[in-house]
């Protein structure tokens, strides 16, 4: 009590002074002040140029885009192609979920950590990845010639529909497996168990029971599943023909290459459209899903006891093994294969000064340039994204509405992003065309509803009696955030970040379209290889892609050891 | 040393008013209890003294000075949370001294008065230990001890011990009483339970829907309870009309003054008691059990009197069965009425 004047000057000097506004309104102002100008202002933009001709409404470019067989094939075939990879990857994701929330085995740990793997990989790199396995000097057809004995490539798969879904297996397989397994296990197993003390079969119970309850789980992972096949770039530009174009393909095309900007925004504009739609119908079932389920009694995964048990956890990580390791193997194998022969030369040739297939960047710009826009993302996308996750924590009603609005980016397209900034940025006092800014803000647009997703449980986990508590015991509000907050956040903070790190390092959508070639990045610089000619070219993107797969693998690795044990969510 | 003062403090949210009209002084090293219903109130004027709940009416002043706008870190107290609050990534020792961080103590003298303080709370050398380790009571300690370390001018505690036992909560309430006295700070105890209220506190305001009915002290409150809530949360059941002239009759020693006929006479459960000389004939409607003490009805001149009488001794009571009683007419006790209350 010796402190007591002390206290009281200084009280009585504080409460003179007005309150300081919270800080967390003011980040969060900040943050929709950037999302305004930097995400919503590009996409008003795109609607107005394919909707507005000046000021007067201007139907024109729809009616062109709708009325063209051409463009109405390529909406057709966005979701037809969106359709069959979920149908796909659902069909391989749910007897994976099965086995993972019900058995425990050796290794499963590290299986579910493999598994998880493609989603952090580098479009480019996934796209490589098959190119390695399934081209004409692909593994595969190696393995072919070996056993057939034949001369030619037995099976070219490179540009048909079946490399393509193949592709989007790959990536949203862990998808589907997490989500689904993760809400399966937490299902109460009483439930079951009260169906068959009331008289029902294991078939009843399996489809009055189970199935309703794990539909709402396995239909969410297959709306995001097929948001992210809909939107798909790198893997369809790099391994479908002409013929396969999606909207994003056709968007990039008529920006980047056609020049026709109307047609352009009429098909962003289609596109966004449809994604919107089907993340709202993603959030709705999300909240349904969480809401309807006790959550009381975890399931108790148990050995496999059968045979057939046995087997299938046998054959779930062979399938994972095979779906997720396969293409990076193959990457590395290809890579390390020249002429014939094994050699790092492919490595050797990108450092030496004399690469002769990235003519238009030296590969160590293009790394360089990677390494210092992925961290400046991390820089921007993690307070973005904590003063935004703050606010979705603290919001107690409609919070799942912010919440779909706010992670709008991870819905729109990365190319369709880039189109509205070269149409919107384009003026003083925003021209930022030329600066290596735009791609930093365009990454980080990209990368911060990961970092949201990342912050998000752990914040609404936090006691805010805790806050409260410290600041009782003399912490002001900064002191009470380095104090209570971040030592608790850490973790999911550092999770986010390198999230962001790994997304910026892949992103290759908006990069391609706004980067000049001074900013030329890894993923696009190993595209540009893709299109020079000579094997020489091939061996040294071959090379790169490994590099970049290396770096993301390095990330990926990080979070896994950070990630809370158990945390499931996307 | 430290007086709070409240004055005419009230408190909405939204449009359902939470504390309306609460005046109240906390004088040096006094301990008062808060005691009311869970949602009287009470708990949002702990917070508003706190500075946690910055928009009020009213005014809180420590000493004479206002506290208006001045923020939590910046007052002089502590605060013992119902769900503790301790911090998980801490150990006891920094748990505890985190407010003597927040002051600038240096470490040596912050690890010696730590000790200090858990020395006095009974947990000597438990420094290094996790807070999730710790049993439910020597929590309560370490939040005590926290609480306590940066000798606040008033410490308030908010139902620290709702989440207890019996057993450990009356021993933890004693000591609770026992570690403010000997640090002789003041303090203001939340809590729903009149037990522990009576036991821990020098003055005891008892609040109902935002209000406070009565302070005063636990023997004053228990022997003259000034509204008909009051009496009956502190478990009082016999209130009888004063228009219930058959049974007034009986009572020769009514407290003098000229009562509003809607007032009620309290007679306290122990105020009666069973004799074979008693004058008066009641008949016993119903006996419940109730652990060591039985919960006894007898009809009185219509009037349905409770009794609470200790099981061993009247083990051979049965219903429908006379029984002799004596009233001492000294306990009696005049109540206004107040309509619309919910024991």
């Amino acid at each position: 009590m010796d402190r007591r004047g002390t206290a009281l000057t200084s009280a009585g000097r504080s409460a003179r002074w007005p309150r300081l506004l919270p800080y967390g309104w003011l980040a969060f102002g900040g943050a929709l002040t950037f999302l305004a100008i930097f995400f919503a202002y590009p996409l008003v933009e795109i609607l107005r140029r394919s909707l507005f001709d000046g000021w007067s409404p201007d139907l024109g470019a729809f009616s062109e885009v709708l009325g063209d067989d051409y463009f109405r094939g390529r909406i057709f075939f966005s979701f037809w192609l969106a359709l069959v990879s979920t149908v796909a990857t659902v069909a391989l994701g749910l007897p994976s979920a099965y086995v993972f929330a019900h058995y425990s085995f050796p290794g499963k740990t590290l299986l579910r950590s493999v598994s998880t793997v493609p989603f952090v990989m580098p479009a480019i790199v996934v796209a490589f990845g098959f190119i390695a396995l399934f081209g004409p000097d692909g593994l595969v057809n190696d393995g072919l010639r070996w056993l057939l004995g034949r001369d030619d490539a037995a099976l070219d798969m490179i540009g048909t529909f079946e490399v393509i879904v193949l592709a989007h297996v790959f990536y949203n397989y862990t998808i589907v497996m997490r989500v689904v397994s993760g809400f399966w296990a937490s299902l109460d197993p009483r439930l079951a168990e009260a169906s068959h003390v009331l008289g029902a079969g294991r078939w009843q119970t399996l489809r009055h029971v189970t199935v309703p309850l794990v539909a709402p789980a396995v239909a969410a992972a297959a709306l995001l599943v097929f948001i992210f096949s809909f939107t798909s770039f790198g893997v369809v530009l790099i391994l479908g023909s002409r013929d396969h174009a999606t909207l994003e393909v056709e968007i990039y095309r008529q920006t980047a290459q056609i020049f026709d900007l109307r047609v352009a925004g009429a098909l962003a504009m289609i596109q966004v459209v449809v994604t919107f739609g089907f993340m709202l119908l993603y959030t709705r079932l999300q909240e349904r899903s969480a809401a309807r389920i006790d959550f009381r009694q975890q399931l108790r995964e148990r050995a496999p006891g059968s045979v057939l048990a046995r087997c299938a956890v046998v054959l779930n990580a062979l399938a994972v093994l095979l779906v997720v390791l396969s293409p990076l193997l193959a990457l590395v194998h290809s890579a390390l294969r020249v002429d014939g022969h094994y050699s790092t030369a492919a490595f050797e040739n990108l450092f030496s000064g004399e690469s002769a297939t990235l003519r238009l960047v030296a590969p160590e710009t293009a790394i360089r340039n990677s390494l210092a826009f992925a961290g400046l993302t991390v820089l921007l996308a993690v307070p973005l994204g904590t003063a935004i996750a703050y606010r979705l924590a603290a919001q107690a009603r409609y919070s799942f509405v912010l919440d779909a609005v706010l992670m709008l980016p991870l819905a729109v397209s990365a190319v369709t992003l880039g189109f509205g900034f070269l149409i919107a940025l384009d003026e003083p006092p925003l021209d930022l065309r030329a600066s290596w800014l735009l791609l930093v803000i365009a990454h980080s647009l990209i990368a911060y509803p990961f970092v949201v997703r990342s912050l998000l449980s752990v914040l609404r986990g936090i006691n805010p009696r805790l806050r409260e508590a410290a600041a009782v015991l003399g912490a002001g509000r900064l002191r009470t955030f380095t104090e209570v907050d971040l030592p608790i956040i850490w973790r999911a903070l550092v999770v986010g970040a390198v999230f962001a790190f790994a997304v910026s390092l892949g992103e290759f959508g908006a990069t391609l379209l706004l980067a000049r070639p001074e900013y030329t990045t890894m993923p696009v610089a190993i595209f540009r290889a893709l299109g020079q000619p000579g094997p020489r070219a091939l061996s040294e993107a071959l090379a790169m892609a490994s590099l970049l797969m290396l770096v993301a693998g390095a990330g990926f690795i990080l979070i896994e050891r950070l990630r809370y044990r158990g945390s499931s969510g996307f | 040393m430290a007086t709070l003062q409240l004055t005419d403090i009230g408190k909405s949210f939204g449009d359902q008013v939470v504390v309306d009209g609460v005046s109240l002084a906390v004088s040096d090293a006094e301990i008062v209890a808060l005691l009311g219903p869970s949602g009287c109130g009470k708990t949002t004027v702990l917070r508003i003294v706190a500075g946690l709940e910055p928009e009020y009416e009213g005014s809180v002043a420590l000493d004479g000075d206002d506290l208006r706008g001045v923020p939590p870190n910046e007052r002089d107290f502590g605060l013992m949370f119902q769900d503790l609050a301790l911090f998980p990534h801490m150990d006891v020792a920094g748990n505890v001294g985190f407010g003597l961080r927040m002051l600038g103590v240096p470490g040596p003298e912050r690890a010696e008065r730590v000790a200090r303080l858990l020395e006095l709370v009974g947990l000597p050398g438990k420094e290094r230990r996790n807070v999730f380790d710790l049993s439910g009571g020597e929590r309560q300690r370490v939040a005590l001890a926290r609480a306590l370390a940066p000798e606040p001018a008033l410490l308030m505690l908010d139902e620290p011990l709702a989440a207890l036992d019996r057993n450990l909560r009356d021993a933890l309430a004693l000591e609770i009483r026992d570690v403010l006295k000997v640090v002789g700070v003041s303090g203001l105890y939340v809590t729903h339970d009149q037990e522990e209220a009576l036991t821990i506190a020098d003055r005891v305001a008892v609040m109902n829907a935002g209000r406070i009915e009565q302070v005063a002290r636990p023997a004053t409150l228990l022997r003259e309870p000034a509204s008909e809530f009051v009496a009956r949360f502190l478990g009082y059941q016999n209130l009888v009309p004063l228009d219930n002239n058959d049974f007034i009759k009986l009572l020769a020693g009514l407290p003098g003054g000229s009562a509003p006929p809607a007032s009620l006479v309290l007679v306290p459960e122990d105020a009666i008691s069973p004799t074979p000389e008693g004058k008066l004939v009641a008949r016993i409607t119903t006996i419940q059990p109730r652990g060591r003490r039985l919960d006894v009805w007898a009809l009185l001149e219509g009037f349905d009197l409770h009794l609470d009488l200790p099981a061993a001794v009247h083990a051979d009571l049965q219903e429908g069965v006379e029984l002799r009683l004596t009233i001492d007419q000294d306990l009696l006790h005049l109540i206004p009425h107040s309509p619309a209350i919910e024991p």
